[in-house]
């Protein structure tokens, strides 16, 4: 309780320095956020973030350093180049920007995965502790990565207050800024730019959560051995109400994000989402993240396809049939993790 | 310097698709022009090729005298009220001072002297008491009067319009044909593109008449004959204006 109240006065100077550049960033993400949406390209912070993954392993490869501005410049290139890919794709087939989003997503994710699995693979001392080290260390570099961060928020701050009045007329009225000789894919692109630039440290700032602070590292502790955890002297049920507290969060956010996608709201929009969600969880085998983005990706294809090929009606019995099946044939999981309590 | 506009041999084509082949046309300063044409004759993209929304695949298109690049200042837009969104959160006086956009540069905001112009702009298509509304509280008509002031904000001289009587209210037309009449007594070209055969003699002087190929074009009186409104709807005579068809196949449609 002492802790908290410390942390939540603000005693402590690193603290005060991350709430700040913290808020900065939610400020910028807030004012990028929003021009995306109105520019209809909500999820593209969405596939820069999955691109940022296999971003860190190439700088990790090719610098070999774990210093944050490497690996976030590195995870800058590649959300840059997925962006890059996305544009190609649109401008060479008939996709919608949704399925040019949905591939880059994809693509870039599973590139990440591939990556960090052969840094986890490979020999010698130099491997050890990647999982701690992937972004940066915290105990010693968090207050220069907060002013970096918060450097980065007001630079993409000032952007944006500079040329607000072009970004809504591109937002608006594409065309009608052509007709102006506007810089319109010059313009495009720097919003695209601005969104990496906001993404990729907001997706540091939750890994950093779970794997640099005590709170993240006693919900690890629980969701490894609650008793034990216990013992330890972690307060297993705050721990667990953090969790979902956060979880609820992110929860609520994704509501936001689907509502204002689908422009509507409705009392039971979320079962059929969580059920799908627990679903892909069990395809993919239970606590592994990996194996959970597998299943649902898989769950939506199936949903897509009984839906064309078979008959929309059916369609839950087929997703709920494939639950059965996973359940009695392979209860871990496609992924096959071994099945652990969890919180 | 005689004509506001110059086709010459425009070609267009959206993938392998040809839309638009070989238009050669020209409208002269201070006159109003119909292009008229089927769904799908390539008129609006008649009107895109013009202010190089789309790629020429051949061709040469003169904008008062000089090329597009170069005239930008002076030529407004009025699009389709469908290609934009209206639920966008922006008000009416906000859209109508995008019209000052081009002349303010990339970083210039619009300060007073602007939103003083924006509301006479707003006032001359008879808006003003609307212009802090959100556009989406707007009726269709309200609609595509924002976009005709907006058009006005832009202080041009050649004012390309895409269909600015689509669904709009006895009212409405009426306002829009009174802000296009004062538009030319001061000089100013007007290029609509408009779909109802039976008004084309009465608002406009000068008619292209549109399907992928220049089918006639030239004053109303001239060009507009149910001869050439035949070959440019092919057999769907139907709905061809009674005026047109009665008086035979060369005379005029008026």
């Amino acid at each position: 309780m002492a802790e908290l109240l410390r942390l939540l006065s603000l005693q402590d100077s690193s603290t005060r320095v991350v709430m700040l550049s913290t808020a900065g960033l939610a400020i910028a993400a807030a004012m990028v956020g929003s021009l995306a949406m109105l520019r209809r390209r909500a999820l593209v912070g969405d596939a820069v973030a999955h691109a940022s993954l296999p971003g860190i392993c190439v700088a990790w490869f090719v610098a070999g350093d774990r210093s944050l501005a490497v690996l976030l410049l590195g995870a800058f290139v590649l959300g840059l180049a997925c962006m890059a890919t996305m544009a190609l794709v649109q401008r060479l087939t008939k996709s919608r920007e949704d399925a040019t989003t949905a591939i880059a997503i994809s693509g870039f994710f599973g590139l990440g995965i591939v990556l960090s699995r052969m840094i986890q693979n490979q020999p010698g001392g130099n491997r050890a502790g990647l999982d701690g080290f992937l972004f940066g260390k915290a105990a010693s570099a968090v207050t220069s990565d907060a002013w970096l961060v918060l450097a980065v928020a007001g630079l993409v701050v000032a952007i944006v207050l500079a040329l607000r009045k072009e970004f809504g007329l591109l937002c608006f009225d594409r065309d009608f800024a052509v007709g102006l000789g506007r810089p319109v894919h010059r313009l495009d692109g720097l919003l695209l730019v601005l969104v990496a630039l906001v993404t990729v440290p907001l997706m540091a700032a939750l890994t950093w959560l779970v794997r640099f602070t005590k709170l993240g590292k006693a919900m690890r502790a629980v969701a490894q051995n609650p008793t034990a955890a216990a013992l330890m002297g972690i307060d297993v049920e705050r721990v667990i109400g953090a969790t979902f507290f956060i979880g609820g969060a992110l929860g609520g956010f994704a509501t936001v994000v689907y509502a204002i996608y689908n422009q509507t709201v409705n009392f039971q929009m979320g079962y059929r989402m969580g059920m799908d969600a627990f679903i892909a969880a069990v395809l993919g085998g239970i606590g592994n993240l990996p194996g959970a983005v597998l299943g649902g990706l898989m769950i939506g294809v199936v949903r897509a396809m009984s839906d064309g090929y078979i008959e929309a009606r059916w369609t839950n019995s087929v997703v709920f049939g494939i639950l059965i099946l996973i359940l009695v044939f392979r209860p871990a999981g496609l992924l096959g993790a071994k099945l652990r309590e969890k919180v | 310097m005689q004509d506001a506009l110059v086709f010459q041999g425009v070609s267009v084509a959206y993938r392998d698709e040809p839309v638009l082949e070989r238009i050669d046309a020209r409208v002269p300063v201070a006159s109003m022009c119909a292009i008229v044409g089927p769904n799908g004759a390539g008129k609006s993209t008649l009107i895109k090729a013009a202010l190089g929304l789309v790629q020429l695949v051949a061709g040469r298109v003169t904008v008062l005298g000089g090329t597009m690049a170069q005239r930008r200042a002076q030529v407004g837009y009025v699009p389709q009220r469908e290609s934009v969104d209206w639920e966008f959160p922006i008000s009416a006086l906000e859209v109508v001072l995008m019209g000052s956009y081009g002349r303010l540069g990339l970083l210039r905001r619009p300060g007073r002297a602007e939103r003083t112009e924006a509301t006479e702009c707003l006032e001359q298509v008879g808006l003003a008491a609307l212009a802090d509304r959100q556009i989406s509280e707007l009726s269709g008509g309200q609609q595509q009067r924002v976009f005709l002031a907006r058009a006005l904000m832009q202080r041009a001289q050649l004012y390309l319009m895409d269909e600015p009587f689509a669904g709009v209210d006895a009212v409405t037309e009426r306002a829009i044909l009174q802000v296009l009449g004062s538009l030319r007594e001061r000089g100013c070209t007007i290029v609509a593109v408009h779909h109802d055969l039976s008004t084309v003699c009465e608002r406009f002087d000068q008619v292209l008449l549109l399907n992928k190929r220049v089918v006639a074009a030239g004053p109303v009186a001239t060009a507009f004959t149910a001869d050439a409104l035949q070959r440019t709807y092919g057999g769907r005579l139907a709905v061809l204006p009674e005026a047109a068809s009665d008086r035979g196949a060369t005379s005029s449609g008026c």
